[in-house]
């Protein structure tokens, strides 16, 4: 208390003696992390009153997880780089996949074409020109062994960006592993399967929100009793961001969401202690370095916290929030494009001084197209600096105890509670989603962020200042139609090639269980029937239907 | 206090994409400018979008794709305009497209592609310039 | 080429309703001559209880059975610039898949009472074009919104269980205009409840009908069927008691006085007022001012000077 006195008089003192240049700042008026929240000069113990280490961080590895999930961090293991990979069909991302895995990529990232997204076979009129261009398509079990061919699926971890139809890929890729011979125990990967902030955020839904819950739980259910080592869900925060959020939505929604699937699981009669280990998480590394790092530390620490007092788990295991992490797409400038490279080494180094587990860097050309090799290896290469150049990694949490850091990482935690409230208010995630709530709070974001570029009180350098007259010379990466020609020739052989009786009973065994089994087995059975993506998904509209979002600007 | 018309502009998104934020954020911006907005919401496919402009008689149709199938969609747009003779509406759009395309796209008749981080400004002053009906 | 056959492009009746919307009289009037006395169905209620899927899924059907359906859809224009976004097609999209349905969208263009001036106007484009079946679709602010009632046969209030008395019933006056009433989203709240509580407060209308209260679940088709039956039941009570006559003399005072209206707002929002406020402010009389300035809506004013 003595202290606090002494604190407060040479705060006074100082305001005394640096008044002049205090009250004179010549550069801007506002001093605001990109979330908006207000910033003092520095940060001394006095906004720390409360601080007690053990209350509010513990040791590396121990309740409640602020400083890392780790004792020893990434002096055990550095986090596991990844860089997407997927376009055009499945051979040519196999050949893709393969380059990637010879330069020191430590875990497969695959990205699926919109029709692949929204669980449309390649051959439906409504995908004309969408084939393989934002990733690859599949649609047949075939597909997914084309893909991974003579990548063996039993050493290798596989993470797939997939949400509305991830039960499916799932069970084509648990098919794929055991036609290699590879054990369904022994399978490691993530899938994303995080429905919820598609209809926040992403917008790549089918289903309505109850229905599609319902077959997000059967996956976790699933992968508790049958794939022990696979990552049913990756609670994305990424979309959300990148939608227009601010940092506290982002951790506040993405939060809501993962307590939501433990909610239903734990309805659903599991026990916490089989699933909640497995579930990962995924989150944005935007360009406020501190706000990003405390938001990491917070986002641990809050798990921790509600998932200890919301379902009393008896292993450690349970607590923690593990994530992967990409740097911010959104982020990247069109204009002047190496200028992303710098952003993102940025990015990237909040994420690992916030303790990622693994980590994606986004290429300098997408805010044009997909990455072209080269582009793709400098992001990885950035990686590959920071781990092994920088130092960063030798101290776990080396931020940890900083004046600033530790009192953002409160502040964060704080709204980010406001947000639970005014959520539990509104009746919880799904009521929240059907009335618009988070969908008007992201667009109120995005929407604040572009006025704020337009007023010049954002500083986007080469869009809003430092511009250049520049001719563009961007090499890109595109989609040659043969791949397109290929794989629809592929698909209609799969689908001449097959026992359609034996296709429509196992469609049929699945739409009768829909609402009161879990649909992994179903699925399973008819993929092994050789139905295709989109005959297993039209099948499920046909008992659930489609869901049109409500209108929010 | 002269009433003039009020510029009607349609924002599409054509395609399978769902990434609405520039769409929205636009269409916002747009409506503070003192524009009609018609938005029309994600998943649109051309024959949707040619005809809602017909309905709604805009004066501007503005497609937003960041899907990378932009020559596609364009393509088929301009195609159905000429088709149902609107000869007197602007063609725009934004979104992920590269340099090359653009000028390919311009070349087909679109009328301007704004690349991330265009201002507001510089697309509602672009419209009101452009304007193929007398206000 | 006669205005029937004009409208038989989509097109230039697209067009025709510009001008409309633009205040071109003339062409209000020369409309009006060709008018076949379609079915004008208002649908009201707060944002969120489902209007626009529910029109969509009334449309559907009517389609299916070989109607001609007009959908005007009113959004709300900003105070602040003028300027409008108009989302209703977002959840009509379904709609496209029909040759034989034309959906304009319109803000209110600073008018309060959930249309716009010229709504009314454009149901007449509509109507003289065919169309046989007229949806209205209002703001939904949840304020008054009792202006549809002046150009509808049949108005249809939409509520949700979900959303609290207040906000539906009491502030929009709603219960007095409403030919059926929709209890929609039935599966997401107590609308049971809801129902009982409306059958109770609804009266017997001054006209002879009684209001019915009908339960639905739009998105999934439920109920749709019997609101289908209710809207035939109560368009032969319109054509039958002579509620239709009636309605197109309502029509016509109803556009008169917004033409007439509008007019007065333009010359109230222009920079006339400034010099009376200053009149007033130097003790003249209110009430001469406001005759002048009746007066002068005939003369100086409504010649073009100001509008």
């Amino acid at each position: 208390m003595e202290k606090e006195e002494l604190y407060k008089e040479k705060l006074e003192e100082w305001k005394k003696i640096y008044k002049k240049s205090i009250e004179s700042m010549p550069e801007r008026q506002e001093f605001k992390t990109l979330s908006g929240i207000d910033l003092n000069i520095f940060y001394s113990p006095l906004e720390l009153k409360n601080f007690d280490y053990f209350e509010n961080l513990g040791n590396p590895g121990q309740y409640p997880f602020t400083r890392g999930i780790h004792p020893t961090m990434y002096r055990s293991r550095l986090w596991t780089f990844r860089e997407f990979s997927g376009f055009g069909d499945a051979i040519e991302t196999n050949r893709r996949l393969k380059y990637l895995i010879e330069h020191g990529e430590t875990g497969l990232s695959i990205a699926f074409d919109y029709p692949t997204l929204l669980g449309l076979d390649s051959d439906d009129p409504l995908t004309k020109g969408e084939f393989g261009k934002a990733g690859v398509a599949i649609n047949t079990l075939e597909d997914m062994q084309l893909m991974f061919k003579d990548i063996p699926l039993r050493d290798i971890s596989t993470s797939m960006t997939i949400n509305g139809p991830a039960a499916i890929l799932w069970g084509l890729y648990i098919l794929a592993g055991e036609s290699q011979g590879a054990r369904r125990n022994g399978l490691r990967g993530t899938i994303q399967n995080d429905i919820l902030k598609e209809y926040m955020a992403q917008k790549s839904f089918i289903f309505p929100p109850e229905p599609s819950l319902k077959l997000v739980i059967d996956t976790i259910e699933f992968g508790s009793k049958e794939l022990p080592l696979w990552n049913p869900i990756s609670i994305s925060g990424y979309h959300i961001r990148e939608a227009g959020a601010t940092a506290i939505q982002e951790l506040a929604f993405t939060l809501a969401n993962g307590l939501t699937y433990v909610e239903k699981s734990v309805e659903r009669g599991l026990d916490v202690d089989d699933f909640a280990p497995r579930l990962s998480f995924f989150f944005d590394a935007h360009i406020d370095f501190f706000e990003e790092i405390a938001k990491f530390r917070a986002a641990r620490r809050i798990w921790a916290r509600e998932i200890k007092r919301r379902f009393s788990p008896r292993k450690e295991r349970s607590l923690w929030l593990r994530f992967h992490t990409q740097t911010a797409g959104v982020s990247l400038t069109a204009q002047q494009p190496e200028n992303n490279i710098i952003r993102t080494a940025i990015e990237a180094m909040a994420a690992v001084l916030g303790g990622t587990q693994s980590l994606h860097t986004n290429s300098m050309d997408e805010a044009w197209a997909l990455p072209t090799e080269k582009a793709v290896m400098i992001a990885l290469r950035t990686q590959q600096i920071i781990a092994e150049e920088s130092g960063i990694p030798n101290v776990v949490d080396p931020l940890g105890g900083s004046y600033y850091m530790e009192w953002l990482t409160d502040k964060i935690e704080d709204e980010v509670y406001k947000y639970f409230d005014k959520i539990d208010n509104l009746g919880g995630v799904i009521k929240g989603i059907r009335s618009g709530f988070f969908q008007r709070e992201i667009a109120e974001s995005a929407y604040r962020f572009q006025r704020d570029l337009e007023e010049n009180k954002r500083v986007l350098v080469g869009v809003n200042k430092y511009k250049i007259d520049e001719k563009l010379e961007i090499p890109i990466l595109r989609i040659p139609d043969e791949l397109e020609d290929r794989h629809l020739r592929r698909l209609k052989n799969y689908k001449s090639n097959r026992d359609m009786e034996k296709v429509n009973f196992a469609l049929k065994e699945m739409q009768k269980n829909a609402d009161e089994k879990n649909l992994m087995p179903y699925i399973i059975d008819s993929i092994k029937a050789k139905a295709t993506l989109g005959e297993i998904v039209k099948a499920l509209k046909d008992v659930w239907g489609e869901y049109i979002e409500p209108v929010i600007y | 206090m002269i009433i003039m018309r009020k510029i009607r502009v349609l924002i599409a998104k054509p395609g399978l994409d769902g990434h609405d934020r520039g769409a929205k954020v636009l269409a916002r911006s747009l409506m503070d400018e003192g524009f009609e907005v018609i938005y029309t919401g994600i998943h649109q496919t051309a024959e949707d979008i040619v005809r809602t402009a017909i309905e709604e008689d805009v004066d501007v149709i503005g497609l937003s794709v960041l899907s990378g199938a932009h020559m596609y969609h364009f393509r088929r747009v301009l195609e159905l305009m000429k088709e149902n003779g609107i000869n007197d509406v602007l063609l725009i759009g934004g979104g992920i497209v590269p340099e090359e395309d653009k000028e390919n796209l311009i070349k087909m008749g679109v009328d301007a592609i704004f690349n991330p981080g265009t201002s507001i400004q510089e697309i509602s002053d672009f419209i009101r310039k452009n304007l193929r009906r007398p206000l | 080429m006669n205005i029937e056959e004009i409208l038989l492009d989509k097109k230039e009746m697209s067009k025709i309703m510009t001008r409309i919307e633009n205040g071109d009289e003339d062409l209000s009037s020369e409309i009006l001559k060709h008018i076949k006395g379609a079915r004008i169905i208002g649908v009201t209620g707060v944002p969120g209880s489902g209007k626009s899927t529910l029109i969509t899924k009334l449309s559907s059907r009517l389609l299916e059975k070989g109607h001609r359906i007009g959908i005007i859809g009113v959004d709300p224009s900003s105070p602040f610039s003028g300027g409008a976004v108009l989302g209703d097609r977002v959840r009509m999209k379904d709609l496209n898949r029909f040759e034989n349905v034309f959906i304009r969208s319109i803000s209110t263009r600073g008018k309060i009472g959930g249309l716009s001036y010229y709504t009314a106007d454009l149901v007449n484009v509509l109507d003289a074009a065919g169309y046989d079946t007229i949806f209205i679709e209002t703001v939904g602010t949840g304020q008054d919104e009792v202006d549809v009632f002046n150009i509808a046969h049949t108005i249809i209030v939409l509520q949700v269980p979900t959303l609290g008395d207040e906000v539906q019933i009491i502030k929009a006056g709603q219960l007095e205009i409403g030919d059926i009433y929709i209890v929609n989203k039935a599966d997401q709240g107590p609308a049971d409840e809801k129902i009982k509580e409306l059958n109770l407060i609804l009266k017997k209308r001054e006209n002879g009908w009684q209001p019915l209260v009908i339960k639905t679940v739009a998105v999934k088709n439920v109920g749709i069927e019997e609101i289908i039956n209710a809207l035939d039941e109560h368009w032969n009570f319109v054509k039958e008691t002579g509620l239709f006559k009636r309605k197109i003399n309502s029509r016509i005072k109803y556009m008169l006085k917004q033409h007439a209206l509008e007019k007065l707002d333009k010359i109230m929002e222009s920079e006339v007022v400034d010099s009376y406020a200053e009149q007033i402010i130097k003790g003249r009389n209110m009430h001469e001012i406001v005759n002048e300035i009746i007066n002068k809506v005939g003369g100086e004013y409504g010649k073009g000077g100001i509008v």
